[in-house]
């Protein structure tokens, strides 16, 4: 990636996604909260993943095999709680 | 890449910068009530296209070994999660940052002992935008910060008496050690990061109420991430985890303003 490409791919999102939760509902930030719970979970996994496959020895691999685990507890564990509170259920 | 990565790579490139963006808009589309069903639907498609990317270019050799931590991870998170009580929801959500936050690390540790793959001795690495090394450095300092404000998250208890200086130092210590990180990526400069990352996550949030926890936790999560897709150069990555940042960012400001009935009553925190 290129430096500008790279800036665009972080200042753009900070903002828009900060301007569209701004106005959001109240009700709807908390699956926002939720929502990005998950996600960042299951994006750091993907990280993991990478990092296991292109690992050159085996410490790296298995540092990355034991993100990959905690990642999808988290990621898997964030999207069972926003089905739960589709679902109707409430802290 | 050892696999079908190779023969694709404006593929593999394009399929990543589709699911940033899905998971960008999957943000606008949670943000209002009416259009929740959409924004789920882009949250979803949006991460499996990125995993199913990732898994689609690695070779067949690690391939099973990432399937059987996927699935176990999966299935341990289900039955935690199906099982918990939601009174303790909040405490849920602050213990899966955590442990996010613990994957951060040890990825951001894989990485670094893959030097080579990442040129991390290339001078090109120097240019800050697009290093592998500062977002090495940023993803073991917010990694590091999560995990122990996870901790301090699952709490009841708040502090008042954290002095201010404290709680601006030590992330400023962090942030000059990921640019001398950018400059020498040596290797007790990053256990220093790992180091002081755990007080400030706890200082940090120590005299915040709940619900400003669980926003600035969220907001270390999104900064490991994009750390991470900068150390990868992913778009995806990086896209979701600045989305992730700008959203908890947003959500904390409201939080300051009272304006919001942000995670009471039918919110997270009871």
């Amino acid at each position: 990636m290129t430096g500008i490409f790279s800036l665009a791919c972080i200042v753009l999102p900070v903002c828009l996604a900060g301007w569209w939760t701004w106005r959001s509902d109240a009700v709807a930030r908390r699956d926002v909260l939720l929502a990005g719970c998950g996600a960042v979970a299951a994006i750091v996994g993907a990280g993991a993943l990478i990092a296991s496959a292109e690992a050159t020895d085996a410490a790296a691999d298995y540092l990355g095999l034991f993100a990959t685990f905690l990642s999808a507890f988290a990621a898997m564990g964030g999207l069972v709680l926003v089905l739960r509170m589709a679902g109707g259920e409430r802290p | 890449m050892t696999g079908v990565g190779d023969a694709f790579p404006w593929g593999v490139g394009a399929a990543y910068l589709i699911a940033g963006i899905l998971l960008l808009l999957a943000l606008r589309g949670l943000a209002q009530r009416r259009t929740w069903a959409v924004g789920s639907a882009c949250a979803l498609i949006g991460l499996g296209l990125a995993i199913a990317t990732v898994v689609f270019t690695q070779s067949a050799v690690t391939l099973a070994q990432q399937l059987m931590a996927l699935l176990l991870g999966s299935a341990g998170g289900y039955v935690a999660a199906r099982n918990g009580s939601m009174p303790s929801l909040p405490r849920w959500m602050a213990a899966f940052q955590g442990m996010t936050g613990l994957a951060a690390m040890a990825t951001a540790v894989a990485l670094y002992r893959d030097a080579a793959s990442l040129n991390l001795a290339d001078p090109v690495a120097r240019i800050p935008w697009g290093s592998a090394r500062i977002g090495i450095a940023l993803a073991m300092g917010c990694g590091g910060m999560s995990t122990a404000g996870a901790v301090v998250a699952a709490m009841e208890r708040t502090r008042s008496d954290v002095p201010l200086t404290l709680r601006i130092a030590l992330p400023a210590a962090i942030l000059g050690l990921a640019l001398c990180f950018q400059l020498s990526p040596a290797t007790p400069i990053l256990w220093s990061i790992a180091g002081l990352s755990i007080p400030a996550g706890v200082l940090l949030l120590l005299p915040l109420d709940r619900a400003m926890r669980l926003c600035l936790l969220a907001l270390s999560c999104g900064g490991a991430a994009a750390a991470l897709g900068l150390a990868l150069h992913n778009p995806a990555m990086l896209i979701g985890g600045a989305a992730t940042l700008g959203t908890t960012a947003a959500l904390a400001l409201l939080l300051r303003r009272g304006a919001a009935m942000l995670l009471s009553k039918r919110g997270v925190c009871p």
